[in-house]
Order: structure tokens, then C-alpha cells, then sequence
């Protein structure tokens, strides 16, 4: 998966739940600028878990205050499956044990 | 106007199942938080709460009978049938008449439906029992009681989320006071730890990875819990004339809406509430000792609840001592309140105020007078017990050492 096509997914699904033209959405648009409250920021990121089927730990949710800084952080995740969860079951394989 | 008094209490919670275990866990400042067993959470974020531990419910309830009772309902009436026990009152023809019971729950019977709707979705089934509509009724607590002890007076639920038992308890005192009732059985319980209402916790983000630190500078977050807390009020008349014991003067409620946001929560709100409170009480702030906080552990509720707090006392706020007795029990929502207020008129008269367990590190945001992690001797003339809800609900009880 590029990175260009998370950014394209993850634009839209901004652009979708503001209901705002996607080309009104760009890279260094912050949730302040969409006028986003804490509650809006929690169901934005439940879509994106949606878009994405990622858990989105609560750590990198305090992270992600803008368009660029989500795709960072759905691509990290993207990368490193094992860390969706704080503290569920780790995969056994990803990293050996000392 | 009618003066109203405690004399039963009865708990059912994470740090004990009657009165004197919850007591001595409070004393020693001992947490009930540990990893959730009633369901697999191994999938879910979070991992601890305080459950309430072996909890028989065959040793209280007959075959039958248990159909009918979700776990918030089993919770409730034992912790009903200690308060009246406690008490000493023996309920006659007229008395009965003018008694009441008033209970708070926000989520009723859910562990109930969530495991009936798993069966009817996951599972196929074909059928419900018969039970399902009367287990799951938020007032079901209310009717049991009201049956069980043939209480007919007014009888009610009142489910203002996190706020519930404070606004059931404020109600049954109010009626009291003005002469509508001359006792009531009150309190509130919840059993929230099924596996869907704990999913429902982890999407809104504000439950912990570890533990509960209300207003500690390194607090991340609520830990829930379940039980239940009942009271017996009656007149302090009646309570003197039969020899009772006295745990404490119930003086005062205070209720107010924020009106601002569901889950953002306003000071001017919680100190409306508080004032309100003191103002119904005919407490004079300077005779308030110590505050068993809505302390959540949140960032954002306790920074507000200090400022609230701060707003109400001002330059006194230092010599008020404080605790969140959460941090032991945990956040048992509807149930909150009550077993909050049992906390608080415990602490007046044992004359030793609960800590804040898991206390680590004072944050300025907080500028209170924390009860950090071990008790204190204080004999407090006056006290207040705060609940928070979301959706701005605010509920606060005033409690006054009794004296005749």
C-alpha cells in the first residue's frame, strides 16, 4: 500500500464526515480548522478505524491533530500490526523474546 | 422543616460485601482494581476494574427468584435487606404506608440483554425467557424492595448516568423533609461489566490501561466498577424516639444542568450544584470538612471539579480535605453516589476520612487538600459527597454530624 493512498483515503474520509468538498481537505488541514470538539475528533477516528480496519490506540489519538499527522499514524500502524492495541496480545512472532 | 437521618447502611462493592468489609478496605486505604474475570477482555484496551468478588447469589436469593434478578438487581436488594437490618426499624401497617424506595441505575439490567441479544444474533435463538423485560428495568431494584418489605409509599428510579444515585438518595430526602414520606429505602446499583458495555467504555476513550489516580498528576483515565449502596432515612424524630443509631444528618441536596456540552463538563455547573447544596442544607461553608469527590480520574473532570471546588470555598479550599474514593471501588456509575455516600458518612463517624488510594504526584491543575493513599483522623461537622454525570448532570449531597 503507498503512502499516497492512505492520504487519498484518509482525505476523504475527513471530507465525507465534515460533508465538505475533498478538495477543501488538504495534507496540513488541522481538526481545529474543521471546528472539530473532542466528540467529533472520537467519531472521526472511529470512521477511520472503519476505513481502515485498524485499532487506533489512545496514545497515538492524542498524536493526530491533523490531516498529515493521521496519515503518519494509520500508515505507522499499517506498518506495525502488533501495536494497534495497548495492551491486548501481542503477536508471538514479531519480536523474540530475550 | 423535618430533620433526616441515616441509620442503615448496606454496600455490596469491589473492596467488600456488607458494610464492615467496605469500611476496612476503606481504612486501609486498600484498592479493589484488578484484571476483569467475568469476561474475556483479552481483545479489549483495557484490561482492570473493581469487580465485586465472591458474590453468591444462591446463598441469597432461591432458584426462582434469581430468574428475575440481573446481577444490578441481586446487588441492590442485598444491599437493601443490610441497610434495613442495620437500622434496627421494624416496618408496621402505617409506617409501610408512608415508606418509599427510590433507586438510582443508569444501565439497568444491561448484562442481561447483552448476554440475551448475543443468543438472538450470534447464536440464533429462537426464543427469549419470559424474565427478560422485568430483569432488565432500570427500576427493578425499586420493585423488588418495595415487594420484598412491603413498602407502598412513592416508589422510583432515577437514571441520570454517573449522577443517578445522588439524585435517587437527594429525592427520597426531599420527600421526607417535606412530609410526603416518614422513611425511605434509597441508593443506587449497577453491574456495567458485560462484555458490550465494556466494548461501548473502550470507544470512548477515557478508561484507563492500569489504574485509577483521581487528581494525581500522572491519572490516565476511569476504572469501572459495580455494586450497589442502599440507605434507610427516616425522620430524626422517629430515629431518636426508637433508641436508633446515627450515622449522620442528611441536610442537604443541590442538583443543576450545565447546559454546555455531553461530556465536557462545566465548573460553573458542579459549583452550582455544590452551592446549592450547602444552600439547602443551611450549611455554613466554613463548617465543611472534607469532599468525597466525583474524582474520576479524567483529565478533564478532575481539573474541573478542582476548579469547581476552588470557586465554592475559595481561600478555605486548603483546609478542606478531599478524597476520590474511586480510586478503590472504582466508578460504578449509577451506583456511584451511593456507595460515595456511604464512604463519607462512614468516614464522619468513625471520625476517619478515606484516602485517595494510587496517589503519586500533586498537579497543579488539582490544587486541592488530597487524603494521598492513607486515612486521616478528622471529626468533620460537615461534609459533601459530588456526582458529576455525563450530559452535564449535576448532583451533590450535604451531610451534617448529628447532634440533638
Amino acid at each position: 500500500m503507498t503512502e499516497s493512498s492512505v492520504a487519498e483515503r484518509v482525505m476523504r474520509v475527513f471530507s465525507e464526515f465534515k460533508k465538505v468538498p475533498r478538495e477543501d481537505i488538504k495534507m496540513d488541514t488541522t481538526f481545529a480548522e474543521l471546528g472539530l470538539d473532542s466528540l467529533d475528533g472520537l467519531n472521526l477516528i472511529f470512521e477511520l478505524e472503519e476505513e481502515f480496519n485498524v485499532m487506533i490506540p489512545d496514545d497515538k489519538v492524542e498524536s493526530m491533530k491533523s490531516v498529515s499527522e493521521v496519515v503518519d499514524g494509520i500508515q505507522w500502524l499499517l506498518d506495525h500490526p502488533q501495536e494497534q492495541s495497548n495492551v491486548g496480545p501481542k503477536t508471538p512472532a514479531a519480536q523474540p523474546t530475550e | 422543616m423535618r430533620k433526616v437521618v441515616i441509620t442503615g447502611i448496606g454496600v455490596v462493592s469491589g473492596i467488600g460485601n456488607n458494610v464492615g468489609e467496605f469500611w476496612t478496605s476503606l481504612a486501609d486505604g486498600r484498592s479493589g482494581i484488578g484484571q476483569i474475570a467475568k469476561t474475556d477482555v483479552t481483545s479489549l484496551r483495557f484490561q482492570n476494574a473493581a469487580e465485586v468478588k465472591g458474590f453468591d447469589a444462591d446463598s441469597h436469593f432461591d432458584e426462582k427468584t434469581l430468574l428475575w434478578l440481573d446481577p444490578f438487581a441481586q446487588f441492590g436488594v442485598v444491599a437493601a435487606r443490610e441497610a434495613i437490618a442495620d437500622s434496627g426499624i421494624t416496618f408496621t401497617g402505617d409506617l409501610k404506608e408512608m415508606t418509599g424506595v427510590v433507586t438510582g441505575s443508569c444501565v439497568g439490567g444491561k448484562t442481561t440483554e447483552d448476554e440475551q441479544f448475543r443468543q438472538l444474533y450470534a447464536e440464533k435463538k429462537q426464543r427469549y425467557p419470559p424474565t427478560i423485560i422485568p430483569r432488565v428495568m432500570a427500576n427493578a431494584v425499586a420493585s423488588h424492595v418495595s415487594m420484598e418489605f412491603g413498602l407502598s409509599g412513592p416508589t422510583f428510579t432515577t437514571s441520570t448516568a454517573c449522577s443517578s444515585a445522588n439524585h435517587a438518595i437527594g429525592q427520597a430526602f426531599w420527600l421526607i423533609r417535606q412530609g410526603t414520606l416518614d422513611a425511605a429505602v434509597a441508593g443506587g446499583s449497577e453491574a456495567p461489566l458485560c462484555f458490550g458495555n465494556l466494548k461501548a467504555w473502550e470507544a470512548m476513550r477515557v478508561v484507563s490501561p492500569d489504574t485509577c489516580r483521581p487528581f494525581s498528576k500522572d491519572r490516565s483515565g476511569m476504572i469501572l466498577g459495580e455494586g450497589a449502596a442502599m440507605f434507610v432515612l427516616e425522620t430524626a424524630e422517629a430515629a431518636m424516639a426508637r433508641g436508633a443509631k446515627i450515622y449522620a444528618e442528611i441536610a442537604g441536596c443541590g442538583m443543576s444542568a450545565d447546559a454546555h456540552h455531553l461530556t465536557m463538563p462545566l465548573a460553573t455547573g458542579a459549583a452550582k450544584a455544590m452551592r446549592s447544596a450547602l444552600a439547602d442544607g443551611n450549611i455554613a461553608p466554613e463548617t465543611v470538612g472534607y469532599i468525597n469527590a466525583h474524582g474520576t480520574a479524567t483529565q478533564a473532570n478532575d481539573a474541573m471539579e478542582s476548579s469547581a471546588i476552588r470557586q465554592v470555598f475559595g481561600n478555605r479550599t486548603q483546609e478542606i480535605y478531599v478524597s476520590s474514593t474511586k480510586s478503590m471501588h472504582g466508578h460504578t456509575l449509577g451506583a456511584a453516589g451511593a456507595i460515595e455516600a456511604a464512604a463519607t458518612v462512614l468516614g464522619m463517624k468513625n471520625r476517619k476520612l478515606p484516602p485517595n488510594a494510587n496517589f503519586n504526584e500533586r498537579d497543579p491543575e488539582c490544587d486541592l487538600n488530597i487524603i494521598a493513599n492513607a486515612p486521616v483522623d478528622a471529626d468533620v461537622e460537615a461534609a459533601l459527597s459530588n456526582s458529576f454525570a455525563f450530559g452535564g448532570l449535576n448532583a451533590v449531597l450535604a451531610f451534617r454530624r448529628f447532634s440533638n
